[in-house]
């Protein structure tokens, strides 16, 4: 019975601090024996301990300030900054996380491989993600900390923000329905002349009837990039559709637009520069019909292929910039 | 169902700015915890013991009541009384409410 009592102020002392816990455990205590009648048994012990109620709301009441990391008051430009840092990581890590992992693979067969890359991949978004969450946290409990200290700067109309000129950026549904009629299509067949690209794509030579001798790309490279292919096909079928559905231009549609197009400029690029995608053949073939170098050939098609990848590099990062400042428009003087 | 949710809420947001005038106000002499809550019961002033007992403790700290332990019987009890500051202050709190009653009689007034 005593124990029972005991456990009840335990429980709502060991959340107060230091200081306060033996005067409030006296206190409570006394306050419960009187609560209870002469003579008590277990069931008026009980029911006095109900009617206090849960401990942990208890010393909430007798802690005499509120206690939160995050202030009600902080708390819109806290989610505010959250969201933006939170995709600015994300991006980051997809990047990171796919490059890394398709360039040194550990598996070795396609679907290993593509697996691989999945996983590096959503482990380090996860990552990103949770650094993000952890960085603006600490950051906003340092604000709440300092703010508190009393330097607070006093409210004035000066500091009301401009109204933004242009409220949103609206997307053409026709473009946006072009564009996702073109992506699918285009994708497809591009998927699908990969997929048999050893009876499409190669050397041809005019054999009474024009036949295929040696095939362009190397089956092994191909196999393992066709899953990432259809990846990238639908997020960027996605991308489209979200853009269709929204119409304009806000934070989801730009993170769905800049995810597709890193993973699809990413993955191509990873693509060509590939150094087993050409079928060497092809170069020994073009050496001996031009008087050539198979060498340089094969060196000169990996030079184009990463002058052409730095290029969409560039063209997608303008793209994703102006994307954010133009049409997204963050304020920024009310992230500050 | 949920409108009563939404009454009962209010109505103890409402309550909930009047528990420290009713405390202060039955504290002419000294009280223990429990005895408070007696007294306001009988009274007809609903107030939770969970929120009594800590509030108690609070105007404390505030320096509007003074308590003393009494170790004189079996059960050793802490006494809460008014100090002089909480004495002024409950004057003055006073007076605020007869100007909300006032105020709020003159709104409602009209009304039924």
């Amino acid at each position: 019975m005593k124990d029972l009592i005991e456990r009840y102020i335990y429980d709502v002392t060991r959340r107060l601090p230091e200081s306060q816990r033996e005067e409030v455990s006296k206190e409570l205590r006394a306050n419960i024996e009187d609560m209870l009648p002469e003579n008590y048994n277990i069931e008026d012990v009980k029911k006095v301990l109900l009617t206090l109620g849960e401990p942990r709301k208890l010393a909430n009441n007798y802690r005499q300030k509120p206690r939160y990391l995050i202030s009600p008051e902080w708390m819109d430009e806290y989610l505010r900054v959250l969201k933006i840092v939170a995709i600015v990581f994300a991006a980051v890590s997809l990047v990171s996380g796919m490059v890394e992992a398709m360039l040194h693979p550990e598996a070795t067969t396609a679907i290993g491989i593509f697996a691989e890359v999945l996983s590096v991949t959503i482990a380090n978004i996860i990552q990103g993600l949770v650094s993000a969450f952890a960085i603006v946290t600490l950051i906003f409990v340092g604000i709440e900390a300092y703010g508190k200290s009393g330097k607070k700067e006093a409210w004035a109309l000066e500091k009301l923000p401009h109204l933004p000129t242009v409220v949103e950026t609206k997307i053409s549904r026709t473009g946006s329905f072009i564009g996702l009629i073109f992506t699918t299509i285009f994708g497809i067949l591009f998927i699908y002349y990969l997929m048999n690209h050893d009876t499409y794509i190669g050397w041809y030579e005019d054999r009474g009837q024009w036949t295929m001798i040696i095939p362009l790309f190397n089956d092994s490279v191909i196999s393992l990039f066709i899953p990432f292919m259809i990846l990238s096909l639908v997020v960027s079928v996605i991308s489209q559709i979200v853009k269709l559905r929204y119409g304009v231009w806000n934070i989801q549609v730009a993170a769905v637009h800049t995810i597709s197009q890193i993973l699809s400029v990413s993955i191509f690029a990873a693509f060509i520069i590939n150094a087993d995608l050409i079928n060497p053949e092809i170069f020994a073939q073009a050496a001996v019909l031009f008087h050539g170098n198979a060498a340089e050939y094969a060196s000169i098609f990996t030079d184009a292929a990463i002058g052409f990848s730095a290029f969409l590099g560039f063209v997608v990062a303008i793209d994703i910039i102006v994307t954010w400042v133009k049409k997204v428009r963050i304020d920024k003087k009310a992230i500050n | 169902m949920e409108d009563d949710l939404l009454l009962e809420t209010l109505s103890s947001e409402l309550r909930r700015g009047t528990q420290i005038l009713s405390v202060l106000s039955q504290l002419d002499g000294n009280e223990y915890g429990y005895s408070l809550l007696q007294k306001l019961e009988e009274k007809h002033v609903a107030i939770e013991a969970g929120t009594l007992y800590p509030l108690l403790r609070r105007l404390e700290t505030q320096g509007l009541l003074e308590s003393q332990w009494d170790t004189s019987e079996s059960r050793p009890r802490k006494y809460y009384a008014l100090s002089e500051t909480g004495k002024d202050i409950y004057r003055k709190l006073k007076a605020v409410w007869k100007n909300i009653e006032q105020e709020m009689d003159f709104l409602l007034g009209g009304e039924n």
